[in-house]
């Protein structure tokens, strides 16, 4: 794609993965689930994991048929230049708008909670900035970052978590199924876009070392699953339905509430790492992960020139929501609802082909 | 080769002039703010208003003064009032305040320190949703605050509560409000706990009731009161500081509907688990006049079971305490293991009463203040049917039945008393 092939280890996929699908929970996109789940949102993140299992293995049987090609290359074997140039769009599409409201959210997020005399026009020139950076220097710079960080971000994200324990309230998990059975899995229905995010796995694959897509990708979805759990049951425990309902950035709440006595407390800049470093890792991931989908689409070899158009992409689809209510409602209703099962269904159209055509018997898994 | 090498300086020069950029804002040239800049208010009072809906007093810190500088006494410094000074404005809405102080004090004024919000009891009955929800929305706002209702006007309680043995007013209000741990008496709820309780359908919030100490007599009699008897504003006492928090303020939605003693307070601590410690004096069986005094801690959080047979719920807690003798007024020797059950029976009684006289509160003001509620949703598979099921309705006619079970595990530092000659 560039002048040199990028090589990503394991664990810095699996980081990189991890942060990727996970960083969301650090925005108000979460606070969607809660309406749906009330106190036992926590079992829709738990049926999530296996949705986002089950969309990583059937990316995993796909891409395993097509060694050292990438999603978009796969689908250009498969249906053609026009009809993949289609799927190469959505997969744009979820790369440019999720990553406009991170960058729209994150940057509310600064405005409201740190930096409240600061225009949000400078907040998020910032964050833009950092992010051309990493992503221009390449898949291989976004990958150690991601894993150089996440040490850090999974030490920083439970510490905050167990310091919340004393204001845990377990009656919190009763009524035990919330909403009801049904309305539980229809939520998880609704949610399955919070693991569209395993696109990435489908975009980064040729460089992974052989045979360990499935490994990074599952455990990718795995830790991910687990670390959305805790960041849905712990301000659940904290804060109650229907209270935590009302939050916009629950963990934000969560670090502001910790109390031990007069030196231990006001303790949220400690975590804002979190906040911070992981949706700029994911930002920088999309960055990335669109300029290689518009190299394909383009059939150029060098992904640098588009980490620019990404830029420019990301910051326009970023603003055009009027407010920050807005943002949240619109990535709800376009990625979180529908994308998972539009990707699904591409999958399941490239599998479908690839069937048909009979090719890649031999390799597969 | 010249182009390349040309390309690799300006690849240098480029990550030098973004670098560079990425540092300008870290400098926080919007937000930059020095400490001494600042006027940092410890405390929000709110009462009815005069001269428009509400009168908020504002109690700010004079820095100077606490750190006791320019050789003054610290507690005498800036206003000379415990290093403080209050402002008052009429206004229409509580954040109001937040602007208008800046047309009186220098410094930029920021909530993000303020430790007390209270609320005049006058206001609490009328109700506080209005106020207390824009709170949670700002920034600047801390859910680790403490919501207070005072007797009588905010405004005087604020004014008024000088510390004595701080300098520093956003300490003594932290302090006091830490009160909890070391007596009963002070509700433990912070505003976090305050308001998700006023949100949920199964318990009822109680915030820490405050006044100013009273002036005049307000026993006339000498006769025995159990020293949970007393409430914030109606404590015998002389000297101490101006304010006093003691008792709590039970609210139904957003509206207080009645008070609690320091008793009453103690046993709703107890089943939320939070109480730590208290010292009882217990009638001594054998000697009417005389009391046995024991400290009393909790063994285990007390088990409450819930059954529901027509509708109507059936609760019964498993109180579990012990503790040790701390005298025996009578020098009765009931230290011996024999003999400690006549004690343990007589701690039992005593809790046993409160426990009950509480629930019988909590039945007058048709408020769950004791959670019992929490436990009922255990019952419920779904919100939905819990919601249905209406609690607030249903717990005026509660059968409620209590066990409490004390076990003395210590004697302190006498084994065995002998009797006075």
């Amino acid at each position: 794609m560039s002048q040199q092939k990028p090589v990503v280890g394991v664990s810095e996929a699996v980081s990189l993965l991890f942060i990727f699908i996970s960083a969301k929970i650090f925005l108000t996109q979460l606070i969607f689930s809660i309406h749906l789940g009330m106190n036992a949102t926590w079992i829709i993140f738990l049926v999530l994991i296996f949705i986002g299992l089950s969309g990583v293995l059937l990316l995993v049987f796909l891409l395993n048929r097509f060694p050292g090609r990438d999603l978009v290359q796969v689908g250009e074997e498969l249906v053609g230049p026009y009809i993949n140039a289609l799927f190469a769009l959505f997969y744009l599409a979820v790369f440019v708008v999720s990553a406009g409201a991170t960058l729209r959210g994150v940057s509310e997020r600064m405005v409201v909670g740190f930096l409240p005399d600061t225009p949000i026009s400078l907040v998020t020139f910032s964050f833009i900035i950092s992010i051309v950076v990493v992503s221009y220097l390449g898949l291989e710079t976004v990958a150690r970052t991601a894993r150089f960080l996440a040490s850090l971000l999974v030490v920083t994200g439970l510490g905050l978590i167990a310091l919340t324990i004393p204001l845990w309230n377990y009656s919190a998990l009763f009524p035990f199924w919330g909403p009801g059975i049904p309305q539980l899995l229809w939520g998880a229905l609704e949610n399955t876009g919070d693991y569209v995010q395993i696109l990435l796995l489908g975009i980064i694959y040729p460089f992974l070392p052989g045979g360990n897509g499935k490994k990074v990708g599952v455990m990718a979805v795995s830790i991910s699953g687990i670390v959305m759990f805790l960041y849905v049951l712990a301000p659940i425990l904290i804060f109650t339905y229907p209270t935590v309902s009302e939050l916009s950035v629950p963990s934000f709440e969560m670090a502001r509430n910790i109390y031990f006595g007069r030196f231990g407390q006001r303790l949220e800049v400690l975590f804002l790492p979190i906040w911070s470093l992981s949706n700029m890792i994911y930002l920088a991931a999309s960055f990335y992960a669109g300029a290689a989908v518009l190299t394909r689409l383009c059939r150029l070899d060098d992904y640098r020139p588009f980490v620019l158009s990404m830029a420019v992409f990301v910051t326009v689809v970023a603003f055009i929501p009027q407010n920050v209510t807005q943002t949240a409602y619109w990535y709800f209703n376009y990625v979180t609802r529908y994308s998972f099962v539009m990707l699904i269904g591409v999958l399941l159209f490239l599998l479908l082909v690839a069937a048909f055509k009979a090719r890649g018997g031999d390799e597969g898994v | 080769m010249y182009n390349a090498h040309l390309s690799k300086v300006l690849r240098k020069a480029l990550m030098v002039v973004m670098t560079g950029a990425l540092l300008l804002p870290l400098a926080g040239c919007y937000d930059y703010t020095e400490p001494d800049e600042r006027a940092w208010v410890m405390a929000i009072g709110v009462d009815k208003g005069r001269q428009n809906v509400l009168t908020v007093t504002s109690v700010v810190a004079v820095p100077k003064a606490i750190a006791g500088g320019g050789g003054q006494s610290g507690s005498e410094g800036g206003s000379g009032q415990g290093g403080f000074f209050t402002i008052t404005f009429d206004v229409p809405t509580l954040l109001s305040t937040l602007e208008l102080i800046n047309t009186v004090v220098d410094r930029r004024v920021s909530l993000s320190h303020t430790k007390w919000f209270v609320f005049s009891r006058e206001l609490a009955e009328e109700g506080i949703g209005a106020y207390v929800a824009p709170l949670v929305r700002f920034q600047q706002f801390r859910r680790s605050s403490q919501l207070l209702i005072c007797e009588g006007r905010a405004e005087d309680f604020l004014t008024k509560g000088v510390p004595q043995l701080e300098d520093n007013v956003g300490k003594y209000y932290e302090l006091m409000q830490q009160g909890w741990r070391y007596t009963e008496f002070i509700p433990f709820d912070s505003f976090h706990q305050f308001y998700y309780k006023s949100e949920n359908p199964g318990v009822n919030p109680v915030a820490p009731l405050a006044a100013r100490g009273a002036k005049e007599t307000i026993y006339t009699d000498n006769s025995f009161k159990p020293k949970g008897y007393y409430q914030a504003g109606r404590i015998p006492r002389k000297g101490g500081s101006e304010i006093e928090i003691m008792g709590g303020a039970v609210f139904k939605k957003d509206r207080m509907v009645g008070t609690l003693n320091g008793d009453q307070v103690g046993v709703q601590k107890i089943f939320f688990g939070a109480m730590k410690r208290t010292l009882l004096n217990v009638p001594d069986p054998y000697h009417p006049d005389k009391y046995i005094i024991v400290d009393v801690l909790p063994r285990q959080k007390p088990r409450v079971d819930i059954n529901i047979t027509g509708g109507r719920p059936k609760i019964t807690a498993n109180v579990k305490l012990e503790g040790q003798i701390l005298s025996i007024q009578s020098g009765e020797n009931y230290e011996r293991p024999d003999r400690l059950y006549i004690v343990e029976d007589a701690v039992q009684e005593l809790i046993f009463e409160d426990i009950n006289d509480t629930i019988a509160k909590s039945k007058q003001l048709d408020a769950d203040f004791l959670g019992f509620g929490l436990h009922a949703q255990k019952l419920f598979p779904t919100w939905p049917q819990w919601s249905a099921y209406n609690w607030e309705e249903k717990y005026k006619d509660a059968d409620i039945t209590v066990n409490v079970d004390y076990k003395v595990r210590r004697t302190g530092l006498v084994h065995e008393m002998v009797q006075l000659r």
